[in-house]
């Protein structure tokens, strides 16, 4: 009797597995999870925290009367029905997305009423095709019970709202989001499967890095980390000609971060370099005015403390004056802080703990996840399936030594599975290893370019890269210790026997 | 039924009667402060018509008379007829364009208070009024006198002026041009109840006309003296050249007024213990200071509450450490917003309005300007450097003739040298000023030269003060912020931990493994 149980789940069991595979298993639970928060009425999204205007105006979009700020989302925007002579604030690759979503809800919908759920839809169907990607990634040639613990970690990992709640808004992040798990997949996929499609996802994982870095200023030395991370191709190249396409498609990530870098307006230099004295300098350092004063600035600037370069209330002198600009940004280059820094490292230290501290807590809580008239408070925050972003911001540890040493060790797990590799002749666990290096470079160094570059003021945004980054190597750690080729990748044969 | 229905009637008829008694000293009060209301017919900002428009606010509440605004379009009919204004000034800013509203016309014209025509466009009726011609000049340049000064006006393209005056009517300088074959006709014009100036400048000799001839309109004819006040000072100032001009300009024995904006926050560093430092010095060295109101970087109908606060902490922090200021500053448009003049400008008694920044942010825009104690009309004193001086200038509102802080020694130079080589006769706060400035929890006054605070005498001296905690930093508790702070040693000891022990499993199990091969080979 037990043996003819067992015998009928096993039969049952292979036929599920035929069927569904992990990887389509966490795509269908990714859309369900994240289309009923996004497009079920009432839906919900991120309301405005005041930069929504560059991706509104640019893409022909405007408010309509009514709008909200910070407290609830605005489910219509209006379309602009003629010349629109707004020129673009930032050089990004957003609007490539944006104007997507504003020509199909022209296409289906309507030409004079942006519906909000056109943009989240524009980001939400490459969102299950990166899903798909990535678990096949990891999971890919196995189909156990421990491939779908895997997909589902991916589920709860990457389906969870203050992840998916970006979809809704103007945000470049959720374009980060996507194209950040595109190049992961697309990669780990060439050295687990390379037989399926390589062309194809070369050109998916270089076009998805370039993009990414393109998609907003602060990614531009993201380019350093990727080129990295793309070294391990070489390992899969047959010959010569391929290399060749693999040193171009470097080459054209490092051309786009310096584009990017280049590309950033005065108006936005003028105001990182404001605040990065502001929010950082400043900062956890006592009295700062003497230590101003022997960096060759005017001490009485240590009474900006905390101040924004866009005053939210009232403020002494505005900070985008001629005088503050003279006497401050002139002087306060990059090299300066730099300096500044180095003189004075225990407050670097308190500034990256804070960064740390910051960096794990994924849901924007200053503003809010509701439409007005559904019953919740300005600013209230959804809490459908945030259990892992909770998680994840309460429990992990705050201090920039950690990153440093968990970083550090990984390194090494990984490093240890490539030097196997290497003596094999396989090319899987380098490759993972270049991967995991510049996933870990960006989870080190952009909290301390952030930091240096703009202080403490939107921290939390500006380190969006680095929660993707870890948790992307967190799932490959547990996917890889689960089946088994942490240490080394097993022969072909191997991985159907074990 | 009838009779109750009679009973209630009564009472509401007594009722009524008794608020009509009450309400009658009200509108006896009301009558006392009738604004004037200014009708302009555009912005027309490539003319500086924004700057006009303040320029006539500002002047009115000089002069200590309320104003409304309202655009020529959103002007409803009988709104002058209802006797609620003493007068109304026409502004037209935008001859181009043309703008009328009919309503407004008839209104105007069965209108019995004060008329003031600003600008082009002044019409027939208008004329008649003054018994003049109206006469229009084209493209000509104009040169502006009054007495023994003049200054030569920019260039123009049309000038309505009125010439054939009939005797008895008022006239404020004169323009003449530079052929000699077009007579010379009047700049401001007052006959009676109306008056006429062609155009309008925000600043320099014309205003000083302007302002005349307006005083004159309403029945003033008093003169005051300017203030030389030092504008655009911050925090984040270069405090050794405004201890520089300080020196110089009481040296010069010139007296002055600072006017600064401050902070309410980080007041325990040692920048502010230097700015406070320098305010004090200039106190001694007979300047008065005025608090500017802080820039407006984003305002909506809560900012009220915020203004309030920061202002109070402004003002407290710097009181405790003996800087009284005397007035409050704060540009034109302040004065249009219910919650800038609630909060911002009704605390003083002696209040500076300036002209306006590029942008102007309100909270709640009204469009009622008031007046306060003491309103003074901020110039540059810039403006009056092309005057042909031959005698004193003569200010008919109270003036406050502004210098930008200066930012190099070369400009401290310059300025000291610009504000000596006038031949102005300075007003003295020390001599004639008496004002009085609200914080929430301290008063502060100003009675010729002498600080009180909430009523007792200061002695205000240059050295250091010591200070009470007056804020002392609130400690925050946080759960679990010992685990927090000690979280970073156990992991580093954890690591360290796990290191050691690993390194010596790899150790032994070396150890065991070579054991393994030589038992072997012993084997």
């Amino acid at each position: 009797m037990l043996q003819r149980i067992q015998a009928i789940s096993r039969s049952v069991w292979h036929g599920a597995t035929r069927w569904v595979s992990p990887a389509l298993l966490a795509t269908v639970c990714a859309g369900v999870i994240a289309g009923w928060l996004l497009f079920v009425p009432p839906f919900h999204g991120l309301a405005d925290n005041g930069d929504f205007y560059r991706a509104i105006f640019v893409n022909g979009l405007y408010k309509l009367k009514g709008y909200h700020m910070l407290g609830y989302i605005n489910p219509q925007l209006g379309i602009m029905k003629y010349f629109n002579q707004t020129n673009a604030a930032i050089f990004s690759s957003q609007p490539l997305f944006v104007q997507a979503a504003v020509g199909l809800n022209k296409l289906v919908y309507s030409s004079t009423v942006f519906d909000l759920r056109f943009l989240g839809l524009i980001y939400f169907i490459p969102y299950l095709g990166a899903i798909y990607l990535v678990t096949q990634a990891l999971t890919y040639p196995f189909r156990r019970i421990r491939s779908y613990l895997i997909a589902a970690l991916v589920v709860l990992i990457f389906a969870d709202s203050s992840f998916t709640l970006y979809f809704n808004s103007f945000f470049a992040e959720p374009g980060m989001l996507v194209l950040a798990l595109y190049a992961f997949g697309a990669i780990m996929l060439l050295a687990r499967r390379p037989t399926y499609h390589p062309h194809l996802l070369t050109a998916v994982y270089f076009v998805s890095v370039m993009l990414l870095i393109a998609n907003k200023q602060q990614n531009a030395p993201l380019a350093l980390s990727y080129a990295v991370a793309s070294l391990g191709l070489f390992m899969i190249c047959r010959h010569r000609g391929e290399r060749l396409w693999i040193v171009a498609g470097i080459a054209g990530i490092l051309v786009t971060g310096v584009l990017t870098y280049t590309l950033i307006t005065k108006q936005f230099n003028d105001i990182n370099q404001y605040q990065a004295v502001t929010h950082g300098v400043l900062l956890h350092g006592g009295d700062p005015s003497k230590k101003l004063k022997k960096q060759g600035v005017s001490q009485q600037f240590a009474l900006m403390r905390n101040q924004d370069y866009y005053p939210k209330t009232f403020a002494a002198i505005s900070p985008s004056s001629d005088y503050v600009h003279r006497h401050l940004n002139q002087k306060t280059g990059f090299g300066w802080i730099i300096r500044y820094y180095a003189q004075h490292p225990k407050q670097f230290r308190t500034l990256l703990d804070v960064a740390a501290g910051d960096m794990m807590i994924t849901q924007v809580k200053a503003v809010g996840d509701y439409q007005q008239g559904t019953g919740h408070a300005a600013g209230e925050q959804v809490t459908y399936f945030t259990a892992f972003s909770s998680a994840a911001g309460a429990f992990f540890p705050r201090k920039f030594a950690f990153d440093l040493l968990l970083a550090v060790a990984l390194a090494i797990v990984f490093a240890v599975g490539a030097y196997n590799d290497w003596q094999r002749r396989r090319p899987a666990g380098v490759l993972r290893f270049f991967l995991v290096l510049g996933l870990l470079t960006i989870f080190i160094f952009v909290p301390i370019i952030s930091i240096i570059g703009d202080g403490d003021a939107d921290l939390a945004k500006h380190l969006f890269m680095v929660p993707v980054s870890l948790d992307l190597i967190l799932l490959l750690f547990v996917a890889d210790l689960l089946n088994h080729r942490l240490w080394h990748t097993p022969k072909p044969g191997e991985e159907a026997a074990d | 039924m009838r009779r109750q229905l009679k009973l209630w009637l009564v009472v509401l008829g007594l009722c009524l009667g008794l608020a009509g008694g009450l309400a009658v000293p009200t509108t006896a009060q009301a009558a006392t402060a009738r604004r004037v209301l200014i009708v302009y017919d555009a912005i027309n900002p490539t003319a500086n018509g924004q700057q006009k428009l303040a320029a006539v606010q500002r002047l009115l509440a000089s002069l200590n008379l309320p104003t409304q605004t309202e655009r020529l379009s959103d002007y409803q009919a009988g709104q002058l007829t209802n006797k609620t204004y003493q007068g109304v000034v026409t502004l037209n800013n935008w001859p181009q364009g043309r703008l009328t509203n009919a309503a407004f016309l008839r209104d105007r014209r069965q209108f019995t208070g004060r008329q003031l025509h600003i600008g082009s466009g002044l019409d027939s009726q208008e004329a008649r009024q003054f018994g003049a011609r109206r006469e229009t000049l084209y493209h000509q340049q104009f040169v502006l006198r009054d007495r023994q000064n003049w200054q030569l006006l920019p260039f123009s393209t049309d000038l309505t002026l009125l010439s054939s005056l009939p005797h008895g009517t008022q006239t404020f300088g004169t323009l003449a041009t530079q052929a000699t074959s077009l007579p010379d006709h009047a700049y401001g014009v007052v006959r009676g109840r109306n008056g006429y100036l062609p155009y309008l400048m925000p600043n320099g000799f014309s205003l000083t006309v302007a302002s005349r001839t307006i005083a004159a309109l309403f029945g003033q004819t008093r003169t005051y003296r300017p203030l030389l006040t030092i504008t655009h000072v911050t925090p984040y100032t270069n405090l050794r050249l405004l201890q520089q001009l300080g020196r110089r300009l009481a040296k010069a024995g010139i007296p002055f007024a600072v006017s600064t904006t401050s902070v309410a926050e980080n007041t325990s560093y040692r920048a502010f213990k230097r700015f406070t430092a320098v305010l004090r010095e200039l106190e001694t060295e007979n300047g008065v200071i005025l608090l500017q109101a802080p820039v407006v970087g984003a305002a909506d109908r809560k900012s009220g509450q915020i203004l309030e606060q920061q202002l109070v902490g402004q003002l407290n922090q710097l009181g405790q450490r003996q800087v009284l200021p005397v007035g409050v500053s704060a540009p034109a448009y302040w004065n249009q917003d219910k919650l800038f003049r609630r909060y911002g400008l009704q605390r003083a008694s002696l209040v500076v309005l300036l002209p306006n920044p590029t942008t102007t942010t309100f909270a709640q825009q009204d469009n009622l300007g008031n007046q306060y104690p003491q309103t003074w009309y901020g110039v540059s004193l810039r403006s009056f450097q092309t005057v042909q001086q031959s005698a004193q200038l003569r200010w008919s509102v109270p003036t406050a003739l502004t210098v930008p802080m200066v930012d190099s020694t070369k400009q401290l130079t310059a300025t000291v040298r610009q504000v000596t080589a006038q031949t102005i006769d300075w007003y003295d706060p020390s001599q004639q000023l008496t004002t009085r400035l609200d914080s929430a929890s301290a008063t502060f006054k100003y009675d010729h030269g002498e600080y009180f605070l909430n009523g007792r005498q200061i002695a205000i001296n240059a050295s250091s003060v010591a200070l009470p905690q007056f804020n002392p930093q609130r400690k925050n508790h946080v759960t679990l912020k010992g685990y927090f702070r000690v979280q970073g040693w156990i992991l580093w000891i954890f690591f360290i931990l796990v290191t050691v022990v690993l390194l010596g499993f790899i150790v032994v199990g070396r150890r065991i493994y070579r054991r393994m091969f030589f038992n072997r080979s012993r084997r």
